[in-house]
């Protein structure tokens, strides 16, 4: 029987009815619509459904929606300031090209977001301990962990701006 | 959607969470979910009513009442990692939590998830046992404490009936010149299950003599973390050091009932065993000369 769940998403108040067998990224998904966070290996390994829940990443493939209740959650949608933006995390990705097929991108920005709001100045070992419950299958990490670094640098200087257009300019 | 069908219910009482524990057959706690959501998605676990924890304020946080450390069972593995407690009263604890599964499993994994799972690899037993950590079970008629070395059964069995909680996790105060170490071998540095790990306590006479007491846990190599008493026979009222460390070391591979299985064979974890001991010790030491715990 369904049962009603509120919770904050994206800074916005929700009210769904959901199954008790529903988990997180399901309603995420198919009841919201917000289909930037991904399925992938539906157990905790793979890390492609990471999504803040009351600002700590976790996987939304392994909490049941109604265990969300009451709470906040920020998906990839959610994480830049306004939506014509993207956040400095995303730019860097952009950047640097630390996307191949993007099925796990959603998951290390959330994770790097998270890492850089508790530790705005990380070493490449830190950035590589925080992104190590997200896999990717193409890229080896290595522009992944350089995207972290570099928007670290920026966000710590205040100079985010979207340095694609500032080269092509 | 996962495979399966039930109710749920988040009680903000303890009462409240026995009743329903006790009234309904088919009735599961719930804490971080990280194991047990899988569980049920495989069939493993086929509940009709997943009663979630995490709303019953007194499962929740570390604290300390007169000397001794209380964990509540709901408390994350992330917050057992950053607790300044824990790292100044129980170094092994920390070590255990810090690595377990990922980031992400470790903001939801909870101690008692751990502990009332009762997987032989489960990380912060071993540590829970060599602390003396007394288990406080409770349920609708009855509430009991059980030590730690005696709460597993076997793989996925404890003490436990299916209507009691564990209601926390005492640590009494470790002796002065005692230090604890956790240290593990994985496949991989994260996101992967310990395929042996030996967890030590060592408590010194004085700073600079000889080894008071001892305990040894070792993780992975057998049906329940195993306490290794021909090691530690081997320890007591000997000079700490590098060759009462090594007989130590040998004496645990006995102590140890390894399996073969897809993470490595018997012999390698008996190798593991033997290696994973003596560091463990010399880590202890060190902590408990330097005045850590």
């Amino acid at each position: 029987m369904k049962k009603l769940l509120e919770l904050t998403v994206n800074r916005v108040q929700r009210q769904i009815a959901v199954e008790p067998t529903e988990t997180l990224l399901d309603v995420l998904r198919e009841d919201l619509g917000l289909t930037g966070t991904k399925h992938g290996c539906g157990e905790g390994d793979c890390g492609a459904c990471t999504v803040l829940l009351d600002g700590q990443p976790v996987n939304s493939c392994l909490v049941l929606a109604l265990q969300a209740n009451g709470r906040e959650v920020t998906t990839i949608e959610g994480v830049a300031a306004d939506h014509d933006r993207l956040h400095p995390v995303q730019q860097s990705f952009v950047d640097l090209g630390a996307i191949q097929c993007g099925f796990c991108t959603p998951g290390m920005v959330i994770s790097a977001v998270s890492l850089l709001q508790s530790n705005p100045k990380p070493t490449e070992e830190e950035v590589r301990q925080a992104l190590s419950g997200n896999l990717c299958r193409c890229t080896g990490y290595q522009k992944i962990v350089e995207a972290v670094l570099d928007a670290a640098e920026k966000m710590g200087t205040g100079k985010t701006g979207n340095t694609a257009d500032k080269r092509r300019a | 959607m996962l495979a399966a069908n039930f109710d749920f219910l988040e009680p903000e009482t303890l009462d409240e969470a026995l009743d329903a524990l006790f009234e309904n057959d088919g009735a599961i706690p719930i804490a971080g979910g990280t194991d047990l959501i899988r569980d049920i998605d495989l069939g493993k676990k086929k509940p009709t009513l997943v009663v979630s924890l995490a709303r019953i304020g007194e499962l929740q946080g570390i604290r300390v009442e007169a000397g001794e450390m209380i964990i509540g069972p709901l408390t994350t593995m992330s917050a057992i990692a950053k607790s300044s407690e824990v790292k100044t009263r129980l170094a092994a604890l920390k070590e255990a939590a810090s690595r377990m599964g990922t980031p992400q499993v470790r903001n939801r994994a909870t101690f008692g998830g751990n502990l009332c799972n009762a997987r032989p690899a489960a990380d912060t037993a071993p540590p829970a046992i060599v602390a003396g950590g007394i288990m406080e079970l409770i349920g609708k008629d009855r509430s009991k404490t059980v030590p730690s070395h005696k709460f597993f059964l076997g793989p996925g069995k404890t003490v436990m009936r299916s209507s009691d909680l564990l209601r926390a996790i005492r640590f009494p105060r470790l002796p002065p010149n005692t230090g604890t170490a956790f240290v593990t071998m994985t496949n991989r540095k994260s996101a992967e299950i310990t395929v042996t790990s030996v967890t030590a306590r060592i408590t010194l006479e004085s700073l600079d003599g000889k080894i008071k007491d001892a305990s040894l846990c070792l993780g992975a190599v057998g049906p329940v973390p195993l306490t290794a008493p021909k090691a530690v026979s081997q320890l007591i009222g000997k000079s700490p050091g590098p060759e009462t460390f090594k007989k130590a070391a040998i004496a645990a591979i006995e102590d140890s009932k390894p399996i073969d299985d897809f993470r490595g064979t018997s012999q390698f974890r008996k190798w593991l065993v033997q290696s994973l001991t003596m560091r463990a010790l010399r880590s202890a030491f060190e902590r408990a000369r330097g005045g850590e715990f």
